[in-house]
């Protein structure tokens, strides 16, 4: 790599910096507001000082049920990613490795599923879900988040996988093992990086998503974000418990990405073919 | 251990042929070598053989049964990729390791084998690392111990030796054939180096363009070349080649050209064609199918 000089480095320190102030400063205002009393909201004192109060914080687990919110909400990320990422990569496999003269045409098939909008579908799955008695369940959003991501996701992880040589699959059926062994034990290890790329998409997809959960849900599995939202009623608009709801919602998404992190290496096949 | 045999066997990459009818007999416990030029269908013979490759046509046997369709991981081969193909997530003791696993041994007797091939290859001082930290001859010798831990009935080994100097190379070249007189496991051997050839093989066979061009004892290519390719292909320096004139004398028919005459080897006698281009390429034969079927 070439060498940076003192010049450029200050300039990209500079540039990063400026990037990152426009990025934290609505993650300021949120945990600033989840922190203000009500009173001081709209009305700051001339110095912007205010006393800090966890009062919107405590009122969100003691007068809502904002933990079962929460708790519905990993249900459904947590059961959505772990059955796409573990479907998806085998779809993706499958994609990368069969030779057929159609193959392209079923992998254009997946990525059309991307050309219409989510909302055209929102009420198919409310009559499928209503009719099944499936509505109101985390099952119901764990499945259409399952379905939702499958274009991007299953061209994200094809991509990984066709950079994993054949080379070595074909030595490992010399070896003596079959495909499933195969696919488990060199295949995805090698391509771990795109599987945490694609857990990350799904993750933050499932727990950010709104539409859905706000349509196929009422109270017993109504989400996190959708219950912030309901702090919003035609009576009056509790900013303090939308912020403070938010920012708890921030939490699991960042932690979630710095787990996934170290699974984001660079050249895992690396020294394995000439 | 195992005799293989390929009959008329034909590989098509769409509708480009690169291997045309190949009938080859090998007995068992045999070391045989396949050489010639690049891209005359070496690597694509011996993947056919590994199964990793369809047979367009023809039959391949290993020990009498027809392996057409049997997966590489039923075919009790082991396999030396000419672009090595290591595991990168594994160390070298695990990629031995992982290519023991299926045969389903102790742990002494996995520790046995790996000690003793990485004794043979040098690699003892590897053992920990991963081939990302190898240079490219290390990465060769792991890709050779992987194979040889294993107790194959066929060895296949794609330029093993390739990327080692001289003398590592003549060392594992003695390592493998002390290997082969001790296992005596049938070997089937690609090379470009035309000593190895000639020092290890009990047979071999010479290719070109997916033609087998002689099939023969390292003495017998050399001495006793079939055909012009093969006359200059073996041998260095290569074989002087005189464009001469059937005639006859008093003593007989003589080789003559501008600058001397020779009397015609008497094998020759009633036996001599002209052919413009000296191509004397003998036409492909079907033989009867595998025994045992
Ligand atoms: N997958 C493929 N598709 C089309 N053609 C191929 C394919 N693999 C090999 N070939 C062709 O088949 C011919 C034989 O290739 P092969 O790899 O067997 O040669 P080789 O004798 O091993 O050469 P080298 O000594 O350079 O390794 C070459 O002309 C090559 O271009
Ligand atoms: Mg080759």
């Amino acid at each position: 790599m070439n060498k940076i000089s003192t010049r450029q480095a200050t300039l990209v320190y500079i540039v990063t910096g400026i990037i990152l102030i426009i990025f934290m400063i609505p993650i300021y205002l949120i945990l600033a507001s989840s922190l203000k009393p009500s009173a001081d909201m709209f009305s700051p004192s001339a110095d912007g000082l205010f006393t800090p109060t966890l009062q919107h914080y405590v009122d969100l687990f003691t007068l809502r049920p904002f933990h079962w919110n929460i708790i519905n909400s990993l249900v459904v990320t947590l059961g959505s990613t772990l059955f796409s990422v573990t479907v998806r990569s085998l779809g993706a496999f499958a994609l990368s490795r069969i030779r057929h003269p159609r193959i392209n045409d079923a992998a254009f098939w997946i990525l059309s599923m991307r050309m219409f909008p989510p909302i055209a579908v929102v009420v198919p799955y409310y009559i499928i879900f209503k009719s099944v008695g499936l509505l109101d369940t985390p099952l119901a959003l764990i499945i259409v988040y399952s379905t939702a991501n499958i274009p991007l996701t299953v061209w994200l992880m094809k991509g990984f996988f066709d950079e994993v040589p054949e080379a070595l699959e074909e030595a490992a059926q010399v070896d003596g093992y079959g495909i499933v062994e195969i696919f488990y034990r060199i295949t995805l290890p090698l391509a771990a990086p795109g599987l945490a790329v694609c857990a990350v998409f799904c993750f933050i997809f499932s727990w950010n998503e709104f539409l859905f959960a706000l349509m196929l849900t009422g109270s017993s599995a109504q989400t996190a974000t959708v219950a912030v939202m309901s702090f919003w009623s035609s009576d009056a608009v509790q900013w303090g418990r939308i912020m403070a709801g938010s920012f708890i919602i921030l939490i699991p998404g960042v932690i979630f990405v710095l787990t996934c992190q170290k699974w984001l290496v660079k050249g895992l096949t690396l020294g394995s073919v000439k | 251990m195992a005799s293989v045999s390929l009959s008329n066997v034909v590989k098509a990459f769409g509708a480009f042929k690169v291997v045309h009818g190949v009938d080859l007999d090998i007995a068992d416990g045999e070391f045989v070598v396949l050489l010639g030029p690049s891209g005359c269908g070496k690597t694509t013979t011996l993947r056919m053989v590994a199964g990793l490759e369809d047979v367009s046509g023809g039959e391949i046997c290993i020990a009498g049964e027809a392996i057409n369709d049997r997966p590489p991981k039923d075919r009790k081969i082991a396999m030396v990729f000419q672009n090595y193909a290591l595991y990168p997530h594994m160390t070298v003791r695990q990629n031995m390791e992982f290519a023991l696993k299926p045969q389903k041994l102790s742990k002494a007797e996995v520790d046995a084998k790996i000690a003793g091939v990485a004794g043979m290859l040098g690699l003892d001082a590897l053992l920990q690392r991963k081939p990302a930290q190898l240079s490219g001859g290390q990465r060769q010798r792991v890709a050779m111990g992987r194979a040889m831990v294993r107790t194959p009935e066929v060895f296949l080994f794609d330029e093993p030796l390739s990327n080692l100097d001289l003398k590592l190379r003549t060392q594992v070249r003695m390592e493998i054939a002390k290997l082969h007189k001790q296992l005596g496991t049938t070997v089937i051997y690609v090379t470009h180096d035309q000593v190895e050839a000639m020092t290890l093989a009990d047979k071999i066979v010479i290719m070109k363009d997916g033609y087998i061009e002689q099939i023969g004892s390292p003495e017998e290519v050399f001495a006793h070349p079939k055909n012009l390719f093969v006359a200059t292909f073996i041998g260095s320096p290569s074989m002087n080649l005189f464009r001469m004139t059937v005639e006859r004398s008093e003593k007989g028919p003589v080789l003559s050209s501008a600058a001397f005459t020779i009397a015609a080897p008497a094998d020759m006698n009633g036996k001599v064609h002209t052919r413009p281009g000296g191509d004397t390429r003998h036409p492909p034969q079907r033989r009867p199918p595998c025994p045992g079927r």
